[in-house]
C-alpha cells in the first residue's frame, strides 16, 4: 500500500470543506517551527487489512473555528470554545474514514479507534515512519500525519 | 405529525450537527433525545418511544452494530427504522448493516440534503403531507 502525498491533500482538503467549511490549500510558505509551534493534536488508531494511525495538528483558534463552523455559530461562542477538541476529533475521524476507503477500496472493513487529544511532545517525535501534508487556511498551518504499519510512504 | 427521534453517537459535535441539519431541513420534529453511545441509546429506547434512531458505528462502550442486535433481539424495539450515518465507507460493511435491517446509511461528511433526502426514505414526504408512520 502505497500512502502518496497528493491523495492525502485530496482527501484532507475535501473532508474539511464538506464537514467544516474550511478551505484548506497545500501551505505554499515556509512551515512553522515545530517546537515553537502551538498546536493542538489528535490521534486515531486503525486495524483491519492493515494497521495504522492519523494525526491531525492544527493551532487552537482553528479548532475552535472547526467547531464554530460545524454548529453554526460564532468561534468565540461558548459552545465552540467547549466543542473545539471534539470537533478536532470528529473532523479527523471523517478523514480517516474517507482516506481508508481511498487507500484500501470499497471492499475491506477497518475498525476505527476513538480519537484522543495527543501532548506537544508528541508532535516532535519521530517515532515510525509516517507521511505527512501541510495546509493552509485563513494564515492557520493545518498539519496532517498517517502511519501505516510495516508501509511504504513516499509523502513524508 | 411530527417524530420522536434518538441521535446515537459518541461525539457531542456530531449530535448537535444532526439535531441542526434536522433544523435546516425542516423535519417535523417532537423530540429530539441524544445518547454518547449503543448501550446508552438502548436505555433511551426503552424510556421512551422512539419514531426513528440515527446512529454511529463506532463508538466506545457499546458501538452501533451491538447496539442495533440488541434491538432486533428486543419485540419493542426492533420495528424503529435505524439510519446509520458513519465515516466508514466499506461496503461490506454497508451491506452487513442492511441485511440487519439497517433502513438507510449516510456517509460522513453528510450535507443537510443528503440527510434530508434520507429521512424522507424513511420515513415518509412530510413537506406534502404524505407522511407515513415507520411499520
Amino acid at each position: 500500500m502505497e500512502l502518496k502525498k497528493d491523495l492525502l491533500e485530496r482527501v484532507a482538503a475535501h473532508v474539511l470543506q464538506d464537514a467544516a467549511f474550511v478551505f484548506a490549500m497545500p501551505l505554499m510558505e515556509e512551515r512553522p517551527d515545530l517546537s515553537t509551534w502551538k498546536a493542538v493534536g489528535v490521534r486515531l488508531a486503525f486495524s483491519g487489512p492493515f494497521d495504522g494511525w492519523c494525526e491531525m495538528w492544527v493551532p487552537f483558534e482553528m479548532s475552535k473555528l472547526l467547531a464554530a463552523n460545524m454548529l453554526g455559530m460564532e468561534d468565540n461562542a461558548p459552545d465552540a470554545q467547549e466543542m473545539c477538541f471534539d470537533a478536532l476529533k470528529e473532523t479527523l475521524n471523517i478523514f480517516s474514514g474517507n482516506l481508508l476507503t481511498e487507500l484500501a477500496g470499497a471492499d475491506p472493513v477497518f475498525n476505527l479507534g476513538t480519537p484522543s487529544v495527543m501532548q506537544k511532545p508528541e508532535l516532535l517525535s519521530e517515532g515510525p515512519h509516517y507521511a505527512e501534508a501541510w495546509f493552509d487556511s485563513d494564515d492557520m498551518p493545518i498539519l496532517i500525519r498517517v502511519a501505516l504499519a510495516d508501509q511504504a510512504t513516499d509523502a513524508a | 405529525m411530527a417524530f420522536n427521534i434518538l441521535i446515537v453517537d459518541d461525539s457531542k459535535v456530531t449530535r448537535m450537527m444532526i439535531g441542526r441539519t434536522l433544523t435546516l431541513a425542516r423535519v417535523p420534529v417532537q423530540t429530539i433525545t441524544e445518547a454518547e453511545n449503543g448501550e446508552d441509546g438502548l436505555q433511551k429506547m426503552r424510556a421512551s418511544p422512539m419514531d426513528i434512531v440515527i446512529a454511529d458505528i463506532n463508538m466506545p462502550v457499546m458501538n452501533g452494530v451491538e447496539m442495533i442486535t440488541q434491538m432486533n433481539n428486543d419485540a419493542s424495539l426492533s420495528k424503529i427504522p435505524v439510519v446509520v450515518i458513519s465515516t466508514e465507507g466499506s461496503a461490506t460493511r454497508i451491506e452487513e448493516l442492511r441485511a440487519m435491517g439497517v433502513q438507510a446509511y449516510v456517509r460522513k461528511p453528510f450535507t443537510p440534503e443528503g440527510v434530508r433526502d434520507t429521512l424522507k426514505e424513511v420515513m415518509g414526504d412530510w413537506e406534502d403531507g404524505a407522511e407515513k408512520r415507520p411499520a
